[in-house]
């Protein structure tokens, strides 16, 4: 319970995609599905954060500049699969650009991206997980940073989302092969 | 050890303090549940293992009401925790930060600014046989939020004790 709580808020007029958002309200109310709203004002209070780096300053400058969370989240589903295949047929792919996509273990995870109107960022990003046992879709909107993306997801402790750090290692091997490159030259 | 905290807690609820907002008093007034306050000194008292993350916690707090209300015993309803909620809202004028239901139990977190500065924070959980109210003065680190959680669900069951005690 505890990690999960770090996902959580509330339901107001979030700037989310519409498809999204009918999930969301489709499942919202039935409990057997867990459940997490965040607004915009807890996001903001975080800038009161201390911390120790700059790097973790940059971090949290970046999640000071997102609007919401929202989590949806089902243990024990059964249905975890047809869920997921309902979630994503949901996601209309002239909104939604797929960002990376992951298998793991007997679970499929995608993450998709909505374009915003500030260049270099992004206004939505949309995690669908389904597995054999257990289903999850989040939406995270506002300004996000694509280059701190994967530390958000790890500083947020939000299952799936750690899964993004595999861009930041894709980064970071792409810069090596250049620095390799440039000394070949 | 356990029961150095039970007694240091029971002595918590004979201090005459003012509650922090006045739903929560009159909800306190309204049902029968067990009530206790925790100041800056007694939260510090709870981090027996001496975790530097819990203090970080309960830096900025200045105390804490703390209810927890029987569902069955107060009839307390769902559409009298919705009144609650909305008493916290509109009455008290506190902001919504986060909600959310997990394993069973709702959980409803909100705060009340003045000049940008977090003046109050309440947290309201319910589960199918209890309603928690967490009414406190000051704010939480939310990066230490785990922490908080963690000591509701402790404190639950140390109420419960001093709860039982008295009924033996």
């Amino acid at each position: 319970m505890v990690g999960a709580v770090m996902m959580m808020i509330s339901l107001g007029a979030f700037a989310q995609g519409d498809a999204i958002t009918k999930f969301f309200t489709k499942y919202q109310d039935d409990e057997t599905f867990s459940q997490v709203t965040v607004s915009s004002k807890m996001f903001s209070l975080l800038t009161d954060m201390e911390v120790d780096n700059p790097e973790d300053q940059e971090v949290i400058n970046a999640i000071s500049k997102l609007k919401g969370l929202r989590i949806l989240a089902k243990d024990n589903a059964r249905d975890g699969r047809t869920l997921y295949k309902e979630a994503m047929s949901l996601l209309p792919s002239k909104d939604y650009e797929e960002l990376m996509s992951v298998r793991d273990e007997d679970k499929d995870m995608k993450f998709f991206i909505r374009s915003g109107t500030v260049p270099g960022k992004i206004a939505e990003l949309v995690m669908v997980m389904g597995g054999s046992d257990d289903f999850m879709v989040l939406s995270l909107f506002g300004e996000i940073d694509l280059k701190q993306i994967g530390k958000i997801g790890s500083k947020m402790d939000i299952d799936g989302l750690d899964k993004l750090h595999k861009l930041d290692e894709r980064k970071g091997d792409k810069d090596k092969d250049k620095d390799k490159d440039k000394s070949k030259n | 050890m356990k029961k150095l905290i039970v007694l240091l807690l029971a002595t918590c609820t004979m201090q005459l303090v003012q509650a922090q907002t006045k739903t929560t008093e009159l909800l306190d007034e309204r049902t029968d549940g067990t009530s206790l306050y925790f100041y800056k000194n007694t939260l510090r008292m709870l981090n027996q293992k001496e975790d530097p993350e819990f203090d970080d916690m309960i830096k900025d707090i200045e105390k804490i009401r703390f209810l927890m209300i029987d569902r069955t015993e107060d009839t307390f309803t769902d559409a009298d925790y919705k009144k609650l909620k909305a008493d916290y809202t509109k009455k008290e004028l506190y902001e919504e930060i986060m909600n959310g239901r997990l394993e069973g139990r709702n959980l409803n977190v909100y705060v009340r600014e003045k000049n940008g500065d977090v003046k109050g924070t309440i947290i309201m959980a319910s589960d199918s046989s209890d309603v928690y109210i967490l009414d406190i003065l000051g704010k939480i680190a939310l990066d230490k939020a785990a922490s908080l959680f963690k000591m509701i669900d402790d404190n639950s069951e140390i109420a419960k004790k001093i709860k039982n005690a008295h009924i033996d």
